[in-house]
């Protein structure tokens, strides 16, 4: 019980700021209402006929104790002074005011009282109580009971304090509420706070040590300033109220450009949240790091948008990982390649060097830039450089659409080649280049003719044609991918070739043996039917040497090339113009383009292969029969020396 | 009750502690003025008793006598001889004015009322008198016999002065309670007990 | 008969593509090859609810057409939507000044096509 009395008359020993500030503006007032008191008085002293100056000195006396405390003491302790003053003062005006009105003149100890509540302090009221007890006391002490009958007054002091036993306790415990609902109001606020900051602490831990980004956005697109650390290790720090789409930018422009497009797509409202969300940039590459961006927008209970979740996840590592496994994917591909055809993939890998070069040229002009791509894309799909003929067929894609080719998939394009000649080169390092490929039959022919004493000039051109490539070897690798393509296009084909021991010059004839990718497309694809014939054969008539390639398929539909070339404005009227027609840029009469054929550029480029080695083209085609394609070169062109270029 | 801030100096302290109980006392003072009565003499003073009957003139035989005792330095005293000298006095009273002290104008009135003023001195009124305070109303039934000696209030300085209306309920033989003396010690002696301070 | 729903591009396949999530979802598609064409179209089709439009066209590309509608009146009201592709925010800005409402990057899903398209022909 009087822990209980005791905890509720003394305050907590914390005094919050806001109890200070209120308590030392309570403080100023009450010295103010004091120092007022000195002329009221005086007042007083001079109607009751009491003493002025008596007034004056006394009440100035008293106001002595609430100006030096409010000075000098903390405010809790000048409180009390106060409350002591109070009860001194209402001492002095119930003697100043004497006469009739003394008895109202007792009003004041109890407004005071009261009025001590606005402390919000027990204690202050409880010193004033002390304080009337004590006067009343004292007056026993210093007043000789000989001379004076106590009797008299005692029941006036015990009226006295029965009244001020009533209002203290009242106005102690009015204080108390005040100071715990009011001034401690602080307090409570501060705890919960606490409890708050602890929660965010928590939460900002498990942020810091999080490898994802999280910043929120407003509805115009903002940062706020609550972000994890990832988001400025990896942006940089900007300020909250910073457009997103402006730090984007900062790093990657392009993004910047797009996330505030899309940003006010979102705003226009026009177009499906979703939708807009979905075109905000969600991978961007920031410095060395990939990021993947994520957005989750937040409603309010009117579905209106009122901010956005932003994540970030740095996504290197497993691009990189991705990237790799394709790689090996490709490596592989290659390392089986090699294996087999070592110097048919050479070849490829020589020719789509120079490719690689006319696409790097910034004035290659559009039409040469798209067949080269095919011509990439085409082989490259053979040799199974998937990372390669993906970019290619990108790039070809939006050649189409946009009519030009964008900086970033010309880049991609030649990084991808790039790094791929350099996993080759690593393979090719555990193997030797400069080897010569040369079959049993040959050496044990050439070893015979040695034997039998053969002259010495037929050695001489025998080991020369070792450096040759057979024919062979080529017409077969063209017959797999006749096959392979016809698989894809879901038939059946049955592909001769015959090379009758025939050797070409490699280099020479690298780009026409690429090229010729196009002419097997084009027999496989629209040349046969279901189950088709195609052969192909490498011979020499007189003087020339030439490669036919046949199908047993419908023909050649003439009337379609003459109208589409019509359309494009090529001559159209004798059978050589319609020939010419079927080699020239940008024809096809296919719908659509497909991995497979149909752009109506690679003809074009078989056709310039082949004059450039000094040959020409024929074609017979018979209705329901077949057509047949030949390419006929002069004799010398064999060893690589073409009409208008020499061999390499 | 922790400081937040710094300790207040030692001065203020010490002058807040002397401040204090000073206060306290200089209020205890003012307080036992208008709580404490002040001492009357006993009713069978034989000072009193001779004193009562030198007042006595010829012309009162057979009268009843009120000795009003005021003090002319005492603000209750003045209150009372105001009274005095603008109410009603009743007939066939000897109505006698002691004033202790100098007072020229309320001497004056009082005799113009017909009250008979006999001056004195503080020290006179103690010698004589064995009385130290005023002001004080003695009431002397015509044979002498001091019938009442106390106070004219209930309370101190209060508008209700009753010294008529317990003189006729003594002239109809209702004994009548003395009143508790309130106003100002006369004697230096008494003076110096109830304000040693001279405070009022 | 559903909504009438005009889609303009050059690439068949596209048109394709849209048709096929259009017309499951209920709408009615007319197609278009080019601008000049989508211009006819527009013309000819009063009761429109959406015009989808691809930018790169031979002839006339879609942002010529949609100057032409915007000048012309034509389409006024008929929300017009431009398909792209992602590298070109400039040409989208263009678009937009031109009355265009929004825009959708190719390749895009069937699914949010519908979904975009139910909004704004609603």
């Amino acid at each position: 019980m009087l822990e209980k009395i005791k905890s509720f008359v003394v305050l907590p020993p914390t005094v919050s700021e806001v109890e200070q500030k209120y308590v030392d503006r309570i403080n100023k007032i009450v010295v103010i209402f004091f120092a007022l008191h000195v002329p009221v008085f005086m007042g007083v002293a001079a109607l009751c006929g009491t003493g002025v100056l008596k007034a004056f000195l006394l009440t100035s006396a008293c106001l002595v104790g609430p100006v030096l405390a409010w000075k000098g003491l903390p405010s809790r302790k000048a409180a009390l002074v106060n409350g002591f003053a109070a009860m001194c003062f209402g001492g002095l005006l119930v003697h100043f005011g004497q006469g009739p009105m003394q008895i109202e003149m007792h009003f004041y100890f109890f407004v005071l009282l009261g009025l001590l509540a606005v402390y919000g302090n027990p204690m202050v009221i409880v010193v004033a109580a002390v304080t009337v007890a004590t006067h009343h006391l004292l007056i026993y002490f210093l007043l000789p009971s000989s001379v004076f009958n106590y009797e008299a007054s005692i029941w006036v002091v015990l009226v006295h304090a029965l009244f001020v036993v009533l209002q203290s306790p009242a106005a102690a415990w009015i204080a108390r509420s005040f100071f715990d609902n009011v001034i401690g109001l602080e307090l409570i606020v501060q705890a919960r706070t606490q409890a708050l900051d602890q929660r965010n602490e928590d939460m900002r831990l498990i942020l810091d040590n999080c490898g994802q980004g999280f910043v929120t956005l407003d509805a115009q697109g903002n940062m706020s300033a609550e972000r994890s650390p990832a988001v400025d290790a990896w942006m940089g720090h900007a300020p909250a109220g910073t457009p997103f789409s402006a730090l984007l930018a900062e790093h990657n422009p392009d993004a910047g450009a797009w996330f505030e497009l899309a940003w006010e797509s979102i705003m226009d409202g026009f177009m499906l949240l979703e939708l807009c969300i979905s075109q905000l940039p969600s991978k961007v590459q920031l410095g060395e790091r990939a990021v993947q961006i994520t957005y989750t927008p937040l409603l309010d209970d009117k579905e209106q948008l009122t901010g956005m979740l932003v994540v970030l996840t740095d996504v290197t590592a497993a691009m990189a990982q991705a990237a790799a496994e394709e790689s090996q994917l490709e490596l592989m591909a290659v390392f089986g390649h090699l294996v087999n055809d070592r110097s048919g993939f050479l070849s490829f890998v020589e020719e789509a060097d120079l490719i690689m070069g006319r696409i790097e040229d910034p004035n290659c002009n559009r039409v040469e830039l798209l067949r080269q791509l095919h011509t990439l894309k085409g082989s490259g799909s053979l040799f199974g450089l998937s990372k390669l003929t993906a970019r290619c067929h990108e790039a070809e894609t939006q050649m189409i659409d946009d009519g030009t080719l964008s900086p970033a998939a010309r880049k991609g394009i030649v990084e991808s080649w790039a790094s791929f000649q350099q996993d080759l080169q690593q393979l090719m390092a555990q193997s030797n280049t400069s080897a010569v490929e040369l079959s049993q039959s040959e050496y044990s022919d050439t070893l015979k003719a040695a034997e039998q004493g053969a002259p010495h000039q037929e050695l001489v051109q025998r080991m020369q044609s070792w450096l040759l490539e057979p024919t062979d070897r080529r017409l077969e690798r063209l017959a797999q991918q006749a096959q392979r393509i016809s698989g894809r296009l879901g038939k059946d084909l049955e592909v001769h070739f015959e090379g009758n021991g025939l050797r070409l010059e490699p280099h020479a004839w690298r780009s026409f043996w690429n090229t010729m990718v196009h002419a097997l497309r084009n027999a496989a694809d629209h040349g046969t039917d279901q189950s088709g014939v195609l052969r192909l054969v490498t011979a020499l008539e007189g003087s020339s040497f030439v490669l036919s390639l046949s199908d047993n398929g419908p023909g050649v539909n003439w009337e379609q090339v003459r109208q589409k070339a019509r359309e494009m404005g090529l001559p159209s009227e004798t059978q050589a113009d319609l020939q010419e027609a079927l080699f020239a840029d940008g024809l096809s009469t296919r719908e659509f383009a497909t991995e497979t054929s149909g752009r109506g550029v690679g003809m074009s480029s078989l056709k310039e292969a082949t004059v450039s080695l000094g040959g020409r083209i024929e074609i017979e085609s018979v209705p329901q029969q077949g057509t047949t394609m030949r390419f006929i070169f002069p004799h010398t062109a064999m060893h690589g020396q073409g009409a208008d270029r020499a061999a390499a | 009750m922790d400081a937040p801030f710094s300790k207040s100096p030692a001065w203020v302290r010490i002058s807040l502690g002397i401040w204090a109980p000073m206060l306290l006392v200089v209020c205890a003072f003012l307080l036992s003025s208008h709580l404490l009565t002040l001492p009357s003499p006993e009713v069978e003073d034989p000072a009193l008793q001779a004193a009562v009957v030198t007042v006595r003139k010829q012309e009162d035989t057979g009268k009843w006598m009120a000795i009003h005792v005021l003090y002319a330095d005492c603000k209750c005293s003045q209150g009372v001889a105001k009274y005095l000298v603008s109410s009603e006095r009743p007939e066939g009273v000897a109505e006698k004015l002691i004033l202790v002290g100098e007072d020229a104008a309320m001497a004056e009135q009082a005799a113009a009322m017909g009250f008979e003023v006999i001056q004195t001195t503080p020290e006179g009124l103690s010698e004589d008198w064995h009385m130290q305070a005023a002001p004080l109303l003695v009431l002397v039934d015509p044979a002498n016999q001091l019938q009442y000696l106390g106070g004219y209030t209930d309370r101190k300085q209060a508008a209700d002065i009753r010294d008529v209306a317990i003189l006729s309920s003594l002239q109809q033989t209702k004994s009548v309670p003395a009143l508790p003396l309130f106003g100002c010690a006369v004697s230096q002696s008494l003076q110096r007990a109830v304000d040693p301070f001279g405070l009022r | 008969m559903g909504k009438k729903i005009l889609v303009v591009d050059d690439s068949s396949t596209v048109r394709q593509q849209v048709r096929i999530a259009l017309s499951q979802a209920g709408y009615t598609v007319v197609e278009a090859v080019d601008g000049m064409d989508g211009q006819s179209k527009i013309q000819a089709n009063s009761d429109l609810a959406m015009v989808i439009c691809d930018v790169n066209m031979p002839r006339m590309n879609g942002l010529q057409m949609l100057e032409a509608v915007h000048k012309s009146g034509s389409a006024a009201g008929v929300p017009i939507v431009m398909l792209t592709s992602e590298a070109q925010p400039a040409l989208i800005r263009q678009a937009k000044a031109n009355g265009a409402k929004g825009w959708i990057v190719k390749p895009f899903k069937a699914e949010m096509l519908v979904a975009a398209v139910k909004k704004l022909a609603a």
